[in-house]
């Protein structure tokens, strides 16, 4: 009980601060190396070259069925869709899935091992809403703590050091720029 | 701090019940989130956090305001702090205890609970369920990749029948869909067994990627028809890159039970990986419902204590004004229990004293007006009065009591009265009168006493009556002017009728004598002729003396006829003197001031006042030879008054022992000859011009006689 009471005013008291500061950037975790908008056909689409350090603790949430979700936020554009990544794991066949999402679209890639698919992720090509191209400025990826479980997001919110994970923004590059 | 102002209190109010609903829906919205795993307002989390935490530090500081707000009361000793904070202290002796109880039990039953909602006794069976699942998958995908190695068997025998031997392994296997794919991806060849499959989806480039580099692949497929596995293979001997396809229906009852048993493990390890998340969350909320309770507590506690003291506190607020003199309060009656009884009680009582004061203030007024009226009347009194308590000490006096002590008897008021005796002697019969008395207890008498002055004995009538208060008022009246002025109207009638009755037969007496003397004597014999001429001389001798009398007596008695005109004071005293000038008798000495006024007088009286202090001195000093006589004129200034003053000294034998203002009187002589009428007609005459005559010893032996006249009298 003793312990539970002063967890919670623990809780209580990073929560303050917790609130101050958990839109602030993690560069250390979270690096957008390279992102440019470019077009196929009338379909355009996002290519990042990111490096994401995920937690020991956010793949252990992963490997017990608990989605991770990345958001891509394309600074200008007020667009409701934005891009996402879904990491999943599925038991039944031991395969970890990485779904890209982007203006009402989806893919997914299934993965043997856990490894391949955060290598998979290092590079990612997530579909937009058309018109992205002209609005996006920067684009920045976030961990989405709101997509976590109820139980899981007060914690999460207060747990920087385990579930804070974003990026700084990142100028979009030109499309034809090599 | 000064009391809050209406609209701050009303504000603090706001905000505290704001902050009460915002952190009362932010809990109830926590408490109905918290089982689930995820919602469309999940982004507003961390809004909702942040708006439960301010509210709860509006409550805090609503709270710590209202706490400091009693310490300051507490210290200034406002009334009814103390009895707030014995009630604060009741109510949350009585409040907490439930709550902080409720909040321990709620934690414990939280813990155990989640911990037997979330039981880890069945993750085995679920693990070993899902082995199960994936042995039958693995057999599954065993099957269909065997039956794939028949359809490349069947391909490799009919090489330029690709299409048709699809067709023919189609059935054969029991395939849901065959194509066989170029090395570019392009459809070479395809067999399906329902339209549905007629539409190939190319392998993912990771599938090609395991592929090429395991020469199989094997997965299994959720799609829209339901599950497959699908078999990936490369054409056996074929260096073209070319590779089939192979999709292979799993039976629905297993898809449906892998997917339950697969679902089951997910949530249980998610629950298993949540639980401690949950406990916190949940008694997360149940510490803002607790803090809620307490703070709800806290500030009903305080609306409570303040509701039942501030009938209280403006009761002793107005109870204090009212001891200070401020009858006009009046409280509020709001209530209609035992507290709106006692304010009830409390208005009427202010209302009672207000008229109680109003009609005390009248009355004191009334009493002034009559005391002022009283001080008037006494201040304007000729009687000397005198108020004593009941030890005999002075209370009041009045301005004739002042003057017939001849002191300011103010400066005796609270001492005792024969404190006064002790200061003038001459008071003292005065005194010993009115505290003989006391001691007496008489409540009503009257007493006449005789002061013994230097010119004259002074009479007075005390008149004692008793106060209620168990005092006395004593009432002095000086009865000396009175007393001579009734000795003096007697005198005035014994004169009168002497006049009248006596004077009338001396006439025919005297001349019944001579004419007895005229016709007898010549025919006597010389004895008896002898006798009749001294008996006959005697009676005309005598009736003369008489006739003196009684003439002197009717100029007593005269009615005062004064004719009044400014006289020259020097110049009649001159001429009465000159007419004894050659009296060897007298040796005269004028002494007469220059340049007097002229007093308006009856010259002719003020001759006879001369004549009678001259003729007085004479008789007085009858003895003597010569007597010496000094007549003098001066102008007198007494207190602002000017007065005239005519003395006649002589050196003779002076005034008689025990000589006072009676000897003023008719008939008070020590003369062997005179009437005794001399100085009581020179008295009346100075009285009858408003001044006075006064008679003293000289220092150097014989008696002063001097007429005081009032100068400017009409």
């Amino acid at each position: 009980m003793r312990a539970l009471i002063s967890r919670l005013v623990a809780l209580c008291c990073s929560l303050a601060l917790c609130l101050l500061g958990c839109s602030a950037a993690t560069p250390e975790r979270a690096e957008i190396l390279h992102a440019q908008i470019g077009a196929d056909g009338a379909r355009e689409t996002l290519e990042v070259e990111q490096h994401l350090r995920f937690s020991a603790i956010m793949l252990e949430a992963l490997s017990n069925g608990i989605a991770l979700h990345l958001r891509y936020e394309l600074d200008g554009c007020d667009d409701p869709q934005a891009p996402r990544v879904v990491l999943t794991y599925s038991p039944l066949t031991d395969e970890y899935e990485l779904q890209r999402v982007g203006a009402g679209e989806s893919s997914q890639r299934r993965f043997a091992r856990r490894s391949a698919m955060l290598a998979a992720l290092r590079r990612v090509r997530l579909p937009v809403t058309a018109g992205s191209r002209d609005c996006a400025d920067n684009v920045r990826v976030s961990f989405d703590l709101a997509a976590l479980p109820t139980p899981l997001r007060l914690p999460a919110l207060i747990d920087r050091a385990d579930w804070a994970l974003q990026s700084a923004p990142f100028a979009l590059l030109e499309a034809n720029t090599p | 701090m000064s009391r809050l102002q209406p609209w701050a209190r009303r504000l603090g109010t706001a905000s505290a019940a704001l902050a009460l609903l915002v952190l009362l829906f932010s809990a109830m919205y926590l408490a109905a989130d918290a089982e689930g795993f995820g919602n469309d307002y999940a982004r507003y989390y961390p809004m909702v956090f942040a708006a439960a935490a301010l509210a709860l530090l509006l409550l805090a500081v609503a709270i710590g305001s209202r706490l400091w707000k009693l310490r300051r009361q507490l210290n200034e000793r406002t009334p009814g702090a103390r009895t707030t904070r014995r009630l604060l202290i009741l109510l949350l002796v009585l409040a907490l205890p439930p709550v902080l109880l409720t909040y321990g039990f709620s934690v414990r039953f939280i813990e155990a609970t989640v911990d037997t909602w979330l039981r880890a006794n069945n993750v085995p069976a679920l693990e070993d369920a899902l082995a199960i699942a994936r042995q039958a998958l693995q057999e599954h995908e065993a099957q269909a990749n065997q039956r794939t190695e028949q359809v490349l068997a069947r391909l490799g025998e009919a090489p330029l029948g690709e299409a048709l031997a699809l067709e023919d392994a189609l059935d054969e296997v029991q395939a849901a869909q065959l194509v066989l794919f170029e090395a570019d991806g392009r459809v070479a060849a395809l067999a399906a067994s329902e339209p549905a499959f007629l539409l190939p989806a190319p392998p993912e480039e990771d599938a090609l990627l395991a592929l090429r580099s395991a020469g199989r692949h094997v997965s299994l497929q959720r799609l829209a028809q339901g599950s497959f596995v699908r078999v990936l293979r490369k054409l056996p001997r074929d260096t073209s890159g070319r590779h089939v396809q192979a999709l292979f229906a799993v039976p629905v009852d297993y898809a449906e039970r892998s997917e339950r048993i697969e679902a089951a493990v997910f949530g249980t390890r998610q629950a298993g990986f949540l639980r401690e998340s949950l406990k916190a969350v949940f008694v997360l909320i149940l510490s803002f419902v607790v803090l809620i309770s307490v703070f709800l507590a806290v500030l009903i506690a305080f609306d409570l204590a303040r509701r039942v003291v501030a009938p209280i506190t403006r009761l002793a607020q107005a109870a204090r004004a009212v001891g200070e003199g401020q009858l006009g309060q009046e409280l509020p009656e709001v209530s209609n229990d035992e507290l709106g009884f006692l304010v009830r009680a409390f208005n009427q009582m202010t209302r009672e004293l207000q008229l109680t004061q109003a009609r005390a203030r009248t009355s004191a007024e009334e009493t002034e007006r009559q005391r002022a009226y009283l001080e008037s009347v006494l201040s304007r009194l000729s009687s000397a009065v005198l108020v004593l308590d009941r030890e005999g000490r002075l209370r009041g006096s009045n301005q004739a009591a002042d003057d017939l002590f001849g002191r300011r008897l103010a400066d005796y008021l609270g001492l005792p009265l024969a404190v006064l005796g002790e200061a003038t002697s001459l008071h003292q019969p005065i005194i010993d009168c009115v505290l003989q008395r006391l001691q007496d207890g008489a409540m009503e008498w009257r007493q006449e006493i005789s002061l013994a002055r230097e010119s004259e004995r002074q009479l007075l009538i005390l008149r004692g009556a008793g106060l209620p208060d168990a005092g006395q008022a004593i009432v002095i009246d000086d009865t000396t002017a009175i007393d001579r002025a009734r000795r003096d109207a007697a005198w005035s009638e014994v004169a009168r009728r002497l006049a009248h009755e006596v004077k009338n037969p001396l006439t025919p007496i005297q001349l019944a004598a001579e004419r007895l003397r005229r016709r007898v004597l010549p025919r006597l014999q010389p004895d008896d002729a002898e006798v009749l001429d001294r008996a006959t001389h005697t009676i005309v001798a005598q009736v003369d003396a008489l006739k003196t009398l009684v003439n002197a007596f009717g100029e007593y008695a005269r009615a005062p006829q004064l004719e009044l005109r400014p006289v020259n004071l020097n110049a009649l005293v001159d001429e009465v003197l000159d007419l004894y000038d050659n009296d060897p008798r007298l040796q005269l000495v004028r002494d007469l001031q220059t340049e007097l006024p002229n007093p308006r007088a009856d010259q002719g009286r003020l001759r006879q006042v001369l004549h009678n202090l001259v003729k007085n001195a004479q008789e007085a000093s009858a003895e003597r030879n010569v007597l010496q006589l000094l007549v003098r004129t001066r102008l007198r200034d007494d207190a602002g008054r000017q007065w005239l003053d005519l003395s006649v000294e002589d050196d003779g034998p002076g005034l008689p022992t025990g000589f006072d203002a009676s000897w003023f009187e008719p008939y008070r002589t020590t003369k062997a000859k005179g009437t005794g009428l001399g100085l009581a007609i020179v008295r009346k005459i100075a009285e009858e011009h408003g001044g006075q005559l006064l008679a003293e010893n000289r220092t150097e032996g014989g008696a002063r006689f001097i007429l005081r006249l009032p100068v400017g009298l009409g």
